[in-house]
């Protein structure tokens, strides 16, 4: 049940020129539908009930605009932009966080207190912290981990991000010079975060671009020996602490390196360098993988539309005994003017439609679209 | 005509709301692939499927942890041997208590008790029937979590409990009592009633008289528990018992266990995949001292037979001087430790014999210890041939230890001495019986003989002091448990009458029972506590 109020004005200057369309609102929404879990002694595993408080508040602006009307030439553009700040007031007693999806790991949230939509995700950086150590603490810590991948970060939860995002923005121009006519419509959306899976375990696996870098000597490797003794130049130091305790055996005698950043341990011997197979697998392999490294702000900007478009001249379209003969060109999705996503992962590419939905995996291609259209007028 | 068309819309709107708000909505919210018209008496055969159906009880509970704690096995050495107290899926039943096992039980009771009045009369026995198992199963997962909720558990249908409070151990002991009193009223009442068919009780087959026997068998089990905490109740119960006239278990054709067909438990988590299967020493040295016609029935013999060893012997493996040993039940030592000591190190691993044949190198492995008959646990092992599955829950060589116990102590006048031989003799025939179902590794039937032989050893016969006579009812209500290793954990631990046994070693041939007693408490009965502090200590 939703509970809306809002304030608008629309207006017009300059003969219609100039319009201004604002609208402010607030609405709270009460009673939805949760499924929440109930001890299993009860007998029953979930209920639904009618529970939950969310508070929506935003303003939505528009402006319209001609600034050029000739006889030939006229140029109409189009801003709207829209925020939504949104807040869980209330979600049920003794309830201060409903799972509203999952994946890999990684949960999507409604958190008392926050805006809906809150990632956390229990595989996430612990950050390092013991009172006595100066300036290693907040880093990620790092424990021992199997013969095939040394070292793993250590996994703990953490809140990782929240998909609603900061301003939706849209501006559409077109403009028309005699039987011509032009328009784009470049369309952003600023901050909200998602999870992607094609980030985490391509990063695992060594199959996205950004997991170049360190695999040789031009990419930054370093140069170590290996365990089997051979000289490699793809050596990889992971930013992070050994945990408190950890000792490493050197000539013989135990070297306590917990506090130690890899780095530190590295400089003075104690460590070698990991191969890019360990220093990928640390932040993406699907069993130690850190999901929180693949948690992104999908910011984008979209060339969502370009048309071109002609209009024949009346004489030809009297000849085929027709009023009017229009050819238009269109392209859709044409390109990411911005994409703070890395190695160009789609940021459009959820995997479900849910209110929720925050997060990627692959997924069909996004299809570039371009038609041709002819218009007859009878 | 553009307004009137918007008025349409809306009328149309407004009309779907109404309907959808009033008329249909107890059909809209009614799932019709779910029967509401059940009949109670169809309802509990899933729940007996839930409680024998645990092959993940098996692999991580049992296998991997209780039948290591009590000894019954030890971890392979060189195989897959995770420490016991490292492996966190245990305590499965919990969970299944609440679900598979509870939910159908208490639904039969709601059933019933939506019928008419006049009607619920006739129902009386299929409630009994399936209270007995929640029962049993909730006894189980109190013996392991002290504290549960009983009570109040599985009514968030019913009466809208979501949050159901725990009960103490004196409650439950308490209820669980109430509940098979009430349950053996029921089932020895006069009148028509509505009974299982023989379809739908895999344990027996709708037969009410059982139900009461092993109903009754139940709540002397359960009352034994009190014998420390409070004698004067369990007395009371036991003369309750002893009087009642449903009786009590008269020979293992009596006794609650389940029989599969040959398509159960063969291989996934049934297969314990050698994580302990080696028998533990002190028991296969006790067994094999004690001539113990089980001790084929539960373990198989080493590879060193006379032919292999001959065979490495001319291959160099060993000196000229070496002669064979028949015995080829071999047990591994328990510590791990041990196998630093000289005479044991040769006991840890497949061993692995270089040897020459024909002026060839071959290298031989040979095992030397003993593995239990994976067939009682697991059909699809040794061969994966026919077989059939026996999972035992109360037995009548149970009961009969129980007895001879009450009649050591004086509580009932019978004859302990025959109770005991005739327990002991109960379990030799049950466990043949399994292992004649499931077609165990070089099964042969155990002659009578064998069990009058068996009865006469010195550390197995009834003789001796009190002290003495109780100690080997419990180590027979130990070797007979061991397709049901949850069972005694607790009575051993919790029980001052129950001490336990520390099996003498090997090298001596007249074995001498010596007794453990117990360095720490552990999860006893205790009204208080909401959960055990601490799990007993291993026998040292």
């Amino acid at each position: 049940m939703a509970t809306s109020w809002e304030v608008g004005a629309d207006v017009r200057f300059f003969n219609n020129r100039l319009g201004l369309d604002v609208a402010w609102y607030h609405t709270n929404v009460k009673d939805q539908i949760l499924e929440l879990a109930v001890a299993k002694e009860s007998g029953v595993e979930r209920r639904f009930i009618n529970a939950g408080k969310m508070q929506n508040k935003g303003i939505e602006v528009a402006i319209n605009a001609r600034p050029v009307d000739n006889k030939n030439f006229q140029w109409d553009v189009t801003l709207n932009g829209s925020r939504n700040t949104n807040k869980i007031v209330d979600l049920y007693p003794g309830v201060s966080e409903y799972i509203l999806g999952n994946d890999q790991d990684v949960n999507v949230v409604a958190q008392v207190g926050s805006a809906y939509g809150v990632i956390t995700t229990p595989y996430g950086y612990t950050p390092y912290y013991n009172a006595s150590n100066k300036g290693n603490n907040g880093m990620p810590v790092i424990s021992p981990n199997t013969s095939d991948v040394r070292y793993k970060f250590k996994r703990g939860n953490a809140v990782v991000g929240n998909i609603t995002p900061d301003f939706n923005l849209g501006l559409s121009n077109n403009f028309s010079y005699k039987n011509w006519s032009f328009g784009f419509l470049v369309q952003a959306k600023i901050g909200g975060d998602i999870f992607s899976a094609s980030h985490q375990y391509g990063t695992g696996r060594g199959t996205v671009a950004s997991t170049i870098e360190g695999r040789d000597a031009e990419h930054g490797g370093l140069a170590w020996t290996d365990a089997q003794g051979r000289s490699r130049n793809d050596g990889m130091i992971p930013k992070g602490v050994f945990e408190d305790g950890y000792k490493v055996k050197v000539n013989g005698a135990d070297v306590d390196l917990g506090g130690m950043t890899y780095q530190q341990a590295y400089d003075k011997g104690y460590v070698t360098p990991l191969s890019p197979y360990e220093y990928y697998s640390m932040v993406g392999d699907w069993g130690i993988g850190i999901r929180e490294a693949s948690v992104f702000d999908a910011s984008y900007v979209s060339l969502r539309e370009v048309s071109i478009g002609y209009t024949m001249p009346n004489k030809f379209a009297e000849r085929l005994k027709l009023n009017k003969v229009r050819v238009m060109l269109v392209g859709r999705n044409l390109a990411y003017l911005y994409n703070k996503l890395p190695d160009h992962i789609n940021p459009e590419s959820i995997r479900n439609n849910a209110t929720s939905a925050f997060s990627e995996y692959g997924g069909t291609p996004f299809v570039r679209n371009m038609a041709a259209t002819i218009q007859l007028g009878f | 005509m553009k307004s009137l068309h918007k008025l349409g819309i809306g009328a149309l709107a407004l009309a779907t709301f109404a309907t959808a708000c009033t008329k249909d909505f107890t059909e809209t919210n009614t799932n019709p692939n779910i029967s509401k018209d059940i009949v109670a008496s169809m309802l509990l055969t899933t729940s007996q499927k839930a409680m024998v159906d645990r092959d993940f009880d098996w692999f991580y509970e049992h296998y991997q942890f209780l039948m290591r704690y009590m000894q019954y096995t030890v971890s392979y050495a060189e195989g897959n041997n995770s420490g016991m107290f490292s492996n966190p899926r245990v305590n499965e039943l919990y969970q299944a208590f609440y679900s598979s096992i509870g939910r159908n039980l208490v639904e039969i009771e709601r059933i019933v008790n939506n019928l008419p009045a006049e009607e619920q009369a006739r129902w009386s026995q299929i409630v009994a029937i399936a209270k007995v198992h929640k029962v049993y199963t909730a006894f189980r997962v109190s013996d392991v979590n002290g504290s549960i909720p009983y009570n109040e558990a599985l009514t968030a249908r019913t009466e809208a409990i979501m949050l159901p409070k725990y009960d103490s151990q004196e409650t439950l002991f308490n209820t669980f009592d109430a509940e098979l009193k009430g349950a053996i009223a029921a089932l020895t009442a006069t009148g028509s009633f509505e009974t299982y068919n023989s379809s739908s009780d895999v344990f027996y087959s709708g037969d009410v008289k059982k139900w009461g026997k092993a109903a009754n068998a139940l709540r002397l089990k359960i009352a034994m528990r009190l014998s420390k905490r409070n004698p004067d109740k369990m007395k009371a119960i036991v003369a309750e018992v002893m009087a009642s006239p449903a009786g009590l278990f008269e020979s293992a054709a009596d006794e609650w266990k389940f029989i599969s067909t040959t398509n159960f438990a063969r291989g996934g988590n049934w297969n314990a995949q050698g994580s302990a299967t080696r028998g533990g020493r002190k028991l296969i040295d006790f067994m094999y001292n004690t001539q113990d016609p089980r001790l084929p029935l539960f373990f198989k013999k080493n590879e060193f037979t006379e032919a292999t060893f001959n065979r490495l012997k001319s291959g160099g493996a060993f000196p000229a001087s070496a002669v064979y040993n028949p015995r080829q039940y071999v047990g591994m030592p328990e510590s791990p430790d041990d196998r630093n000591l000289p005479q044991y190190a040769r006991l840890f691993g497949v061993k692995s014999y270089e040897i020459t044949e024909a002026g060839k190198k071959v290298t031989v492995n040979v095992d030397t210890l003993s593995q239990f008959q994976n067939r009682l646990f697991d059909l699809g092992s040794d061969g994966n041939g026919a077989g059939q599955y026996t999972q035992p829950i109360m037995t009548y060589a149970e009961q009969c230890f129980i007895l001879a116990e009450l009649a050591v102590k004086g509580i009932i006048s019978q004859d302990a001495k025959a109770l005991y031989e005739k327990g002991v003799t109960a379990s030799v025939k049950a466990y043949d019986a399994m292992a004649g179902l499931a077609r165990t590794v070089e099964y042969a039937a155990p002659a009578d003989a064998a069990i009058t032989a068996y009865l006469a050893q010195p550390a197995i016969a009834f003789t001796g002091t009190n002290d003495v006579l109780l100690e080997k009812i419990g180590i027979q209500q130990y070797l007979n448990s061991f397709k049901t290793p949850w069972n005694l954990g607790v009575i051993t631990s919790c029980s001052a009458i129950l001490k336990w046994a520390v099996f003498s070693i090997a090298a001596s041939s007249s074995p001498e029972v010596s007794v453990w007693k117990r360095p720490v408490a552990g999860p006893c009965l205790s009204p208080t506590s909401t959960r055990p502090t601490a799990m007993p200590r291993l026998p040292t």
